[in-house]
This record gives structure tokens, sequence and C-alpha cells, in this order.
């Protein structure tokens, strides 16, 4: 077994003609989130699975996630081989319509890891186009995280049930001397937390309306993204803020720069090595006026490429990844909401710093759904739109009307236009 | 390989001619070669200009003319990538330059411990750009690092606060970070070129009675001219052509305002999956590039005479 670090297209290259003269057994996964712990666990996955089957021998590629799009996207593009791909739902509309993924319908319905699954499983394996382009391994799902001593510091002793209650809680934090309330994410990703004040005022399920027109530009969505540029304009949020990306909004909470952010579980890891769990809790994200929010919930899973040379090992290669004991452990290592049943006697997944993630999947107020990655242009409005737009309008560039109008103008196009492809 | 044209029925004539093609046999596989790796790539991607070219549209692709580039004339985030591109590069190198000649000009005279400094002259240089992207981003970042407190004690910023979050100031971070990782470059070239200087002239211009300015400027310069066009040139290329300091540290932002051409073509091809688009703002940037090639090769040629 081999462990390769990608480190560049030019050496995804260079090692795809190398990888191209092994012998036919060769099962190449390419892992695009990788972490230590979670190393360890595949590589005995991979020799267990090596030890099962004669003459098979697993190469592991580890292709760095901030470069992992463009490059997993250059090399199934020019054919190489890939069996095994780690990917978020997000890809899976850029790469099936090129024909870049191979359908696991046919294998998930003879699969019989299938009834351990939780049932949202199932029906994720099929969110592009009702076909099982991948199977998701576990999810992202967003609640908010608040630093107990600075409520009790500001006079508060719970975390905000309501938007108001969070706007009033984080302007009293931010009065104590270099501190703030909410670690605002304006970089990448940014776009969840606009998101989360949209569907909090509207209560909007979904991006979209019935007839393809987005839900940005009605006047409450309008009143949540005013609610957010409020609390920049008045110094809630750290002005530096407006460029934070994910590293840079956890730390601003694990220094206790700012008191809430909003975060999936993965954050958990990186704060649980600073912070005691007495320090700080998670709860739901705030409910707006009409009482019911849809935050967003992301996954990663695995999928075949079209430029498999296995397909059949590689089908259960991903089948011995998502076993249930494989599956809970694989979760615990990158923090995410595993994709089998939780067993009751877990104590990982039922300890109380998990408490705001599992209330939002139990409660009815709670809707968790998915981006809209159906769309072919969904990269290009949460990587370059919503960060350009949102960045513009936190430094007064902008309007809230504007910036609601701007998302609804290119939103609404991409939806009607797939919805009229898709009649 | 000299032939008998009697013997072989050539004319001499013939013979000569194949005499002065022989080096380009020789050079055959060479420029294959290149033609191959670099050429064939290039007339690709520069006819991926002329298409309709959107990943996620296959059905769409289609030849379409000038099309990207009558929609790039009219694209505020172009033109203002392309007035970056031009800040971007010039300070970098100005500084690079001007701070590579005074490191080249103090390690060229010996003194105590001069090997020690020398190495630490050159050490930023071996650090991979996206590290020291990095670290310059953290350096910037006033949670974690003195840097941010340092500026506003001196008086350059109004309050401790993060210059990469700036609209105005964002694209002077990587600009450091930049100036910082490509000294060492010109200091290396400069010294070596200063070393060459015959030691004799200085003699013969401090017999003539010249001060130090002018023995640095009637020997030193001229001969460190030609190094420096060549090092100028090629730095202001590389400098021009290199999004990933900008890449790691702002991403183009707060709200693109530190976007240059080369990121925006990258996140033209990747973001927005429009390869068309991205291979039409590449293209112009190559041809800006090499214009201003031509030039400075032109400008040295004149400074030669």
């Amino acid at each position: 077994m081999k462990t390769i670090q990608g480190m560049s297209i030019a050496a995804a290259a260079a090692l795809a003609a190398w990888g191209g003269m092994a012998n036919a057994q060769t099962l190449r996964v390419v892992e695009v989130l990788t972490t230590n712990e979670r190393t360890g666990l595949m590589e005995q996955i991979a020799s267990e699975f090596e030890a099962a089957h004669e003459g098979v021998d697993v190469e592991l590629v580890s292709v760095p996630w901030d470069s992992a799009f463009e490059q997993i996207l250059t090399m199934t593009m020019s054919g190489q081989q890939i069996d095994v791909l780690e990917m978020p739902e997000r890809w899976i509309s850029t790469l099936a319509v090129n024909d870049l993924l191979t359908d696991l319908g046919p294998w998930l319905d003879e699969w019989q890891g299938a009834d351990q699954m939780t049932e949202a499983t199932m029906d994720f394996a099929r969110i592009y186009d009702d076909t099982a382009y991948f199977l998701p391994y576990g999810y992202f799902v967003r609640a908010m995280y608040y630093n107990r001593d600075l409520l009790s510091q500001a006079g508060y002793d719970a975390p905000p049930e309501t938007w108001e209650e969070f706007a009033e809680i984080s302007r009293a934090v931010s009065e104590i001397e270099g501190k703030y309330g909410y670690c605002l994410r304006g970089s990448t990703g940014g776009f969840v937390g606009w998101w989360l004040a949209v569907s909090g005022m509207t209560g909007a399920e979904s991006w979209f309306n019935e007839d393809g027109t987005s839900v940005f530009a009605s006047p409450e969505a309008i009143e949540g993204i005013q609610m957010m540029l409020d609390l920049y304009e008045d110094g809630a949020a750290p002005r530096d803020s407006v460029n934070w990306g994910f590293n840079e909004q956890v730390s601003g909470f694990y220094s206790g720069t700012c008191a809430f952010m909003d975060q999936d579980p993965d954050a958990l890891i990186q704060v649980r090595e600073r912070l005691g769990d007495d320090e700080f809790a998670t709860a739901p994200v705030p409910l707006g006026p009409p009482g019911k929010i849809s935050p967003p919930i992301g996954m990663f899973g695995w999928s075949v490429p079209a430029s498999s040379e296995n397909p059949d090992l590689a089908k259960d290669f991903i089948g011995r990844l998502m076993e249930p004991e494989a599956n809970l452990e694989w979760a615990k290592f990158i923090g995410i909401v595993p994709a089998v049943e939780i067993p009751e006697d877990d104590e990982y997944f039922n300890d109380p710093v998990y408490a705001g993630f599992f209330e939002e999947l139990d409660s009815d107020q709670y809707n968790l759904v998915p981006w809209p990655a159906y769309l072919p242009e969904l990269g290009e409005f949460f990587d370059v739109i919503a960060v350009e737009t949102s960045q513009a309008a936190l430094l007064g560039q902008m309007s809230a009307e504007e910036l609601g109008q701007t998302w609804d103008e290119f939103l609404t196009e991409a939806q009607q236009r797939w919805m009229a492809e898709n009649q | 390989m000299a032939t008998d044209p009697s013997r072989s029925g050539r004319s001499p004539h013939r013979a000569r001619r194949m005499r002065s093609a022989e080096p380009y046999f020789y050079l055959a596989p060479g420029i294959a070669i290149v033609a191959l790796v670099m050429l064939v790539p290039l007339v690709v991607g520069v006819s991926f200009s002329f298409q309709n070219y959107v990943i996620f549209r296959p059905a769409s692709r289609g030849w379409s003319g000038l099309e990207n580039y009558v929609e790039l004339w009219t694209d505020r985030t172009f033109w203002h990538a392309l007035g970056n591109t031009v800040k971007w590069t010039f300070w970098s190198v100005l500084f690079q330059i001007g701070l590579g000649l005074g490191l080249a000009l103090i390690l060229d005279k010996p003194f105590w411990g001069r090997p020690v400094f020398q190495s630490l002259v050159f050490l930023p240089w071996a650090v991979p750009t996206f590290l020291s992207g990095l670290n310059w981003q953290w350096l910037f970042n006033p949670i974690v690092s003195p840097l941010p407190s340092w500026l506003a004690f001196v008086g350059i910023l109004d309050a401790p606060r993060n210059i990469l979050s700036d609209p105005d100031l964002a694209l002077y971070g990587p600009i450091t970070a930049m100036i910082w990782w490509g000294v060492p470059f010109f200091a290396i070239t400069l010294l070596a070129a200063l070393r060459s200087v015959p030691s004799d002239l200085y003699e013969a211009a401090s017999i003539d009675g010249a001060s130090a300015w002018q023995s640095f400027r009637y020997v030193t310069v001229p001969f460190l001219l030609p190094m420096m066009t060549i090092t100028i040139l090629l730095r202001t290329v590389w400098v021009a052509n290199s999004p990933e300091l900008i890449f790691v540290m702002t991403e183009g932002g707060p709200a693109g305002m530190s976007q240059t051409l080369p990121n925006y073509v990258f996140t033209s091809a990747y973001s927005s999956m429009n390869f068309g688009y991205a291979s039409a703002l590449a293209s112009v940037l190559m041809v800006m590039l090499v214009i201003y090639s031509i030039l400075l090769l032109w400008v040295r040629g004149r400074l030669g005479q």
C-alpha cells in the first residue's frame, strides 16, 4: 500500500502517468479532507481490504483541500484513473453533467449495508438528478457556538433563542473593551451566516419559491440582511471580520475575541483544544418571528468516477468504509454527524457539547436543507458573487436592498434556467 | 562532414546548403520538445479565448469570435484588476530592486560575520510562497500578531487593525510579503554582478580623484546595468504572473479590491467555470507582458550604445 501526498496538478499528472503503468488491480482512492487520525483509520481499512482481496493494491492519494476541486476536475476530465473519490455534494453537478461520475444506484439496491444507514443518507445519495452519484458518509450541520464567560460578563446566563436576543447580547458583549459579540465570517463560506439571517426572518425552507424566483429580495429577507449589516456597523463584530474565513473565525472564537460563531461540528476539534467544555457550548441557531428556520446541511461522501478501472472493487471498498463502526469513528475524526444510526450508548455523540447540533436534528422548528447542489452556478455564487457583494455591503459600498436584489437576480436566473432545462 | 561532390553526384552548391543547415538538425529534437510542451498548449489556450466554453454547459460550447474580448472591455472588475496588477508589480519590483541593491552593496564589502549574514539574507527565497503568504497573513492579524499594534504605534495605522480587511490597503499586504520574499533574488544576482567588476577600475577612478558617489555612478552602475535590466525583466514578468500570495492572503478581497489579473483568471476558470473568459483574460495579460518585454529590451539596446 502506498500513501501519496498530492502537491500540485503537475504532481498529480506525473503520478497518474506513473500509476497508469501499475498492474490492473490497483485501486486508487483519492482523499480531499485529510487529518492525521483519519489517515491512520484509512490505512488500516485499506490494508484489511488488501488482505481480503488477493492481488489488489490500494493506493491512497491525498489532494490538499484548498485546490482540490480544480485538481479533481483536471484529473477526471483528462481521464486519469480514480477509483474511489471523496467529495462534497456541491461537486456532483459539475462532474455529473460532464459524465464523469458513475451511477451507484444498482449497487446500492443490492448492498447489504443499506439497512444501517439513516433514511436521510439514502435520500441524499440521490440528491442530484435523482441518481445515486455518491454515498454520503456524514453531515455538517450549522449551530451557534457561544462563549459562556463572555456572556456572563455581559450579564447573560443563557444563549439567545431569537435573533433579537442575539443582536442584543452581541451588542452588550462588544461593550467590553476589546471584545465583540459575533465572529462574523465575511470571506469564503460566509454565505451561511447570511442565509441563517434571511431564513430566520423569512422562515423560508428553500432559497426558491415554486415559480423559481428566489426569496432574497423579499422585505423580510432584506430585514435579515440589514440586521447583519447593523451588527457589523455598530461594532458588534470585529472590523477585520469582513475578510475572515474558517480559520480566522474559529481562532477569533477560541481566543475569546468574540462570543458567538455559527459553525459546523468540525470546528469543535480546534475549539476543544483551547477551551474547556465548561467555557463554551453550542445552541441551536436563533429563530426569527416565523418561529422556524432552515439551517444548511452539508455533506461529504464517496463516489466512483467514470475513469475508474475497477468499479466493482471500488464499490466494495466504499461498502467497507461505510460499515457502522468505521463510519462512526470516521465521523469523530472529522467532526461530523455520521451517516449511520447513532447507538444509544455512544458516549461521544451523546456529549452535551453536541446538544446544539442534535437539537436541530430532532426539533421540528429546524428544517435542515442542503444547498441547491443541482445548480451548476452554485460554486460561482457561493465562492465569488456572495463573497464579493456581501463584503461590499459590509464596507458600505452597497445597501441591504441592493445586496438582496443582486443575489435574487443571479439565483432566480439560474433556478429558472434549470427548471426550463429539466421540465 | 565534408563530402566530395564529384563522387556523391551532388552539386557543391547543395553541399554548402546542407552544411549551413546542419546546426538545425542538431537543434530539431530540442525545438520539437519545446513546441510540444509550450507552443501547443499555448495555441490551445489562446483558442479557448475565442470560444464560448463554460464547463457546466458542455452543450453550448462553440466558437464565439471576439465575444469574450468584448465582454472583457466592459468588465469593471477587469479594469480594476488591471490597475491592481500594475500597482502590485511596480511596488513589488521597485522595493525588491532597491533593497536588493542595498543588501548587495553591503555584502560586497568584507566585514566580520559576513558569511552568516549572507546566508540569512538568502533565506526568504527558500521559503515556498504559499508558506510565506500564510505567515504574513497571520502577521497582519491583530488577534495573534503584534505587527498591527506596532504599525499603529508608529502612526501608519489609526488603530491596530488588519490591513488585509481594509479595501484601500489590502493589496499592500501581499505586496509586503512579495517584497520580503523577492529581495534575496535581486541581492544574489546583483552581488554576483558586483563581484565581476574588475577592482583596477575602482583603483583607476580613485587615482583620478573620483568621489565614492562618482565611482559608484560611473563604474558600478554601468557594470550592473545589463544584469539589472535582465533581472528586472524577469522579475516583472514573474511578479505580474504570480497569483499565489494574493490568493492565500486576501483571495482578492475584500469585495474584489485586491484582485489582480492572474487571480481573476483563476477565479473565472475555477469558480465561475468560464474557461473561455479566463483564457481571454490570460491572453490579454500575456500580450501585455510580451509588449513590455520587447520595450525593455529595446530600451536596454539603446542604453547599451
